[in-house]
This record gives structure tokens, C-alpha cells and sequence, in this order.
């Protein structure tokens, strides 16, 4: 009987899923949880294919979570609050803006 | 010279010259030199005829035999259907199935290689481009041949996984060849029905090539002790025999390893941006799906004057225009800056695996 793919998910400290994977490619299980199994290329790529979406947004907030061990959806409130917490605060330090100025000769 | 096949107004079929008359004029056909029988014969043949007799003067064929073509019509004047190409059959439609082989990188004195190991050995993997050994297979990269070792005690295989376009069709006959060094090709042929998950193929040799579906994989069987040494193998539809087995015809190494990149691929170097924690590289490369990344050198970033080890490649997103991206984590200082990735060695495998 063939074996199916397992594909494992791989979360920080928060259950957010920073990575996913399969049994194909994993020689080092720690800290991966498993998620589900199956064939083709859902389960075998998993890292490119098991999720419809990428797991990050473009403000790199995580779409996907384990709860309990399983995989749930983040609503936009949750993904709002985890881009505005990644903003840079101002004064923290120097942006992409303050070297331009700088290049420009413009005073802050 | 150009000879027709044409009906005189007489009623009778001739092959005439159409540089010595072009008006057809009546018997007896005293204005036509004679031409070779062997000619004549060779040209009806082509045109479906069998059986030909030419009169005594060979200036006219006496009588033929039309060929059984279904629904291919036979006409005496211009060109018939071809019926047969190296015994590869006409369909019901009168068209031909030229042989091809359904392997990629079969040619194994030059096979492409791109892990670049001379030796594959452990638990089941790639090896070569698009081949896979199941456990206990040594399989040796030579100069001429690759060389795949049973040591274990179970059977074991050299698998290909048959591409999206090359899968096996109901009903119809394949035919696997194989040329192992220092012995003539041998090969054997089956047929597909559906019960079949599998069609065993026992090669003169003693080897057996199985076809398994519905998963459309080609294996090389290899039982406990096995040595083979492979110059090329190749997988044809259609049934042939000594006369009609297709020549080996290799596709050429850049045409092969354009075909092999689609399924697997090793990525050193690209360009993208950071923010403060993730590097996002890019590149134009088109690949079967979107590939899987495994990190064997994670290389650097260079990015802001400063060189940063990336911790892993966490995922990897591919875009509608076949572009892609890999995302590195790691601690880059400030975002929006641009970013290259340099003397890295990720694998990008999107090879097939079970269904």
C-alpha cells in the first residue's frame, strides 16, 4: 500500500504558522506539528501549495494559526492588529525616507 | 523523373512519366519508356497498393491489390495515406503515432545530474533528474552508463514518474526497451487494461520493467543481488517488433535539462528587498508547480553594506507570470532596502510523487 505525504506546520511561540512542509522533505521533525496527509502536489509541496494563500501578507502578518492543534483562519481583525504592531515606530531609527533626505541634502 | 499512377481512357491503370507527355492519350503506351519495376512497385506501395503486376513491357500495371484501409479513401491519381511509419499503425482516422519516447532523461551516458552526486545511497530519494531510487538501491553516475545496485533484502526499484503529458492511455500497448551495457536491446511489450495497476514487462534479460497506473510511473525492478548497468532506456506507445523497435534516438543534453529544470532545479543567487525581518528573493524561473525549497548552503544577504545569514527559507510563493519568491527570515535592520542573495545552494524540487 503506498504511504500518503504528512504535512506539518511550523508555529512560533504565538500558534501563528510560519512554515509549512511535508514528510517528503523533513529530516528534522522538532518543532513541526502535523496538520493532515493526502497525495499529489498539495501534500507532497506542501510549503508552496497545501494553504490557497501565501502565509504571510503583504504587511507580513500570518493568515493561518494552530488552535489546539488545528489550523484555523485568521479574521482581518487579528491580521490589522498583528500589521499595525509591525509598523516602525517613528524615532526608532533611520528609514529609507531619512537616508533619501539625507542623499538629497534636505534638512530634517 | 516523376511518375504518376493515372487510368487512360482506355480503362487501364499505367505509371507514366509526366515529363514525356503531360496529355494522356490513349494505348497503347508505345511514348513511355520502361521504368524499373522495382520503381513502380515501391511508389504503389507507398500508396497502398500490394500485390502489384506489371505487364510484360513494364509500362503498365496488368493488376493490383488495394490495401484494407478503414475510412481512408484510395485513390489512383496524387498520394494515398502513409500506412505505417517503423510499425508504428495507422488509428481508425488513418493517423500515424510517430514513436517517441514518454521518458525524460533517459540517456544515461549523459545523464543530467544536477544534485551532482556520483553515488545515491539510503532511504528512497532522487537521484538523477527525474529518476528515483527506492531504499536499497545503490545507483552509481558513470561516464557512459549509471549503475543501480540492490543491497538489500527486499525488492527494490529505479523509478520515473511519468510527466502530465505522457500518461497512459486505456487499451492502448506500450512498449519498454532497455540497453545495458555490453548486451543488446532488449524489450518487451503490454497493454494497458483497467484492472491493471501495473503492467510487468519480463525483458529477455531477465530484468522486469513494470508501466504502473493509475499513478503513471515507469519502474526498473531490481531483486536482491541486481546489478545493472544502463546505457538508456525508453518507453514508446504502439507494439513493435525486431524489424520496427524504433532506433534510440536521445533528445540532446539542453533539450533534456531544459525538460529536468521544470521538475528540479538548484538556486544560488537572486535579488529582492528585506524588511526587518524577512528577505524576499526573486526570480524569473518557471518550474511543473510551486516548488519546495530545501536549504543545503543558506548563503547571505547582502543588503545595506552589510552581509546577514538568513535563519531558513520558510516558504515560497509563485506567481501567475511564473515568476517566483523564496521568503528568508532573518535580521536584516531596516525595510525597503534592496537585497541579494549570494553563494547559496537551495534545492527547488518540484518533482512528481504519488497521486
Amino acid at each position: 500500500m503506498r504511504e500518503s505525504y504528512v504535512v506539518y506546520a511550523n508555529p512560533n511561540a504565538d500558534g501563528y504558522i510560519t512554515s509549512v512542509n511535508s514528510s517528503e522533505f523533513l529530516t528534522d521533525l522538532t518543532g513541526w506539528v502535523e496538520i493532515d496527509s493526502g497525495y499529489g502536489d498539495r501534500y507532497l509541496h506542501a510549503m508552496g501549495n497545501y494553504f490557497p494563500e501565501p502565509l504571510m501578507t503583504g504587511g507580513e502578518a500570518y493568515r493561518y494559526k494552530l488552535v489546539s492543534g488545528k489550523v484555523v483562519e485568521c479574521t482581518a481583525e487579528e491580521i490589522k492588529e498583528q500589521e499595525e504592531a509591525l509598523k516602525p515606530v517613528p524615532g526608532d531609527g533611520v528609514t529609507a525616507d531619512d537616508v533619501l533626505n539625507a542623499l538629497l541634502g534636505v534638512t530634517l | 523523373m516523376i511518375y504518376v499512377i493515372s487510368k487512360s481512357t482506355c480503362g487501364e491503370y499505367g505509371v507514366r512519366d509526366i515529363q514525356c507527355n503531360a496529355n494522356w492519350t490513349s494505348c497503347p503506351y508505345s511514348d513511355y519508356a520502361r521504368i524499373p519495376d522495382e520503381l513502380v512497385e515501391g511508389i504503389l506501395a507507398t500508396q497502398g497498393y500490394c500485390d502489384i503486376t506489371l505487364n510484360d513491357a513494364g509500362t503498365a500495371v496488368e493488376s493490383f491489390t488495394a490495401r484494407e484501409i478503414p475510412s481512408v479513401p484510395r485513390e489512383c491519381c496524387g498520394l494515398n495515406t502513409v500506412l505505417s511509419v517503423n510499425g508504428a499503425k495507422a488509428n481508425s482516422q488513418g493517423e500515424i503515432y510517430l514513436p517517441k519516447n514518454m521518458l525524460d532523461n533517459s540517456n544515461f551516458a549523459s545523464a543530467i545530474n544536477q544534485r551532482g552526486e556520483d553515488e545515491y545511497y539510503g532511504t528512497s530519494g532522487y537521484t538523477i533528474d527525474r529518476w528515483r531510487a527506492v531504499s536499497s538501491l545503490r545507483v552509481t553516475v558513470a561516464s557512459d552508463c549509471i549503475t543501480i545496485k540492490h543491497e538489500g533484502s527486499a525488492n527494490s526499484a529505479f523509478t520515473q514518474y511519468l510527466g502530465t503529458d505522457a500518461k497512459l492511455i486505456l487499451g492502448e500497448t506500450y512498449t519498454a526497451a532497455i540497453k545495458l551495457k555490453d548486451n543488446p536491446v532488449v524489450w518487451g511489450s503490454v497493454t494497458k487494461s483497467e484492472a491493471d495497476y501495473d503492467m510487468a514487462i519480463t525483458l529477455d534479460s531477465g530484468t522486469t520493467v513494470r508501466i504502473a497506473g493509475p499513478t503513471d510511473r515507469l519502474l526498473v525492478m531490481v531483486v536482491p543481488g541486481d546489478v545493472l548497468n544502463i546505457e538508456w532506456i525508453a518507453l514508446y506507445q504502439g507494439e513493435y517488433t525486431a524489424d520496427t523497435l524504433p532506433e534510440y534516438q536521445p533528445k540532446g543534453y539542453a533539450e533534456e535539462l531544459m525538460t529536468c529544470e521544470r521538475y528540479f532545479r538548484v538556486f544560488r543567487n537572486g535579488a529582492g528587498y528585506v524588511s526587518a525581518s524577512n528577505a524576499y528573493i526573486f526570480s524569473p524561473l518557471r518550474m511543473r508547480t510551486t516548488p519546495t525549497a530545501t536549504v543545503k548552503e543558506i548563503g547571505s544577504i547582502r543588503t545595506q553594506g552589510k552581509s546577514v545569514t538568513p535563519k531558513s527559507v520558510s516558504g515560497v510563493t509563485q506567481f501567475a507570470g511564473g515568476s517566483f519568491r523564496l521568503t528568508m527570515p532573518g535580521e536584516y535592520g531596516s525595510a525597503n532596502y534592496a537585497a541579494e542573495l549570494c553563494e547559496a545552494k537551495i534545492w527547488l524540487s518540484a518533482d512528481l510523487g504519488e497521486g
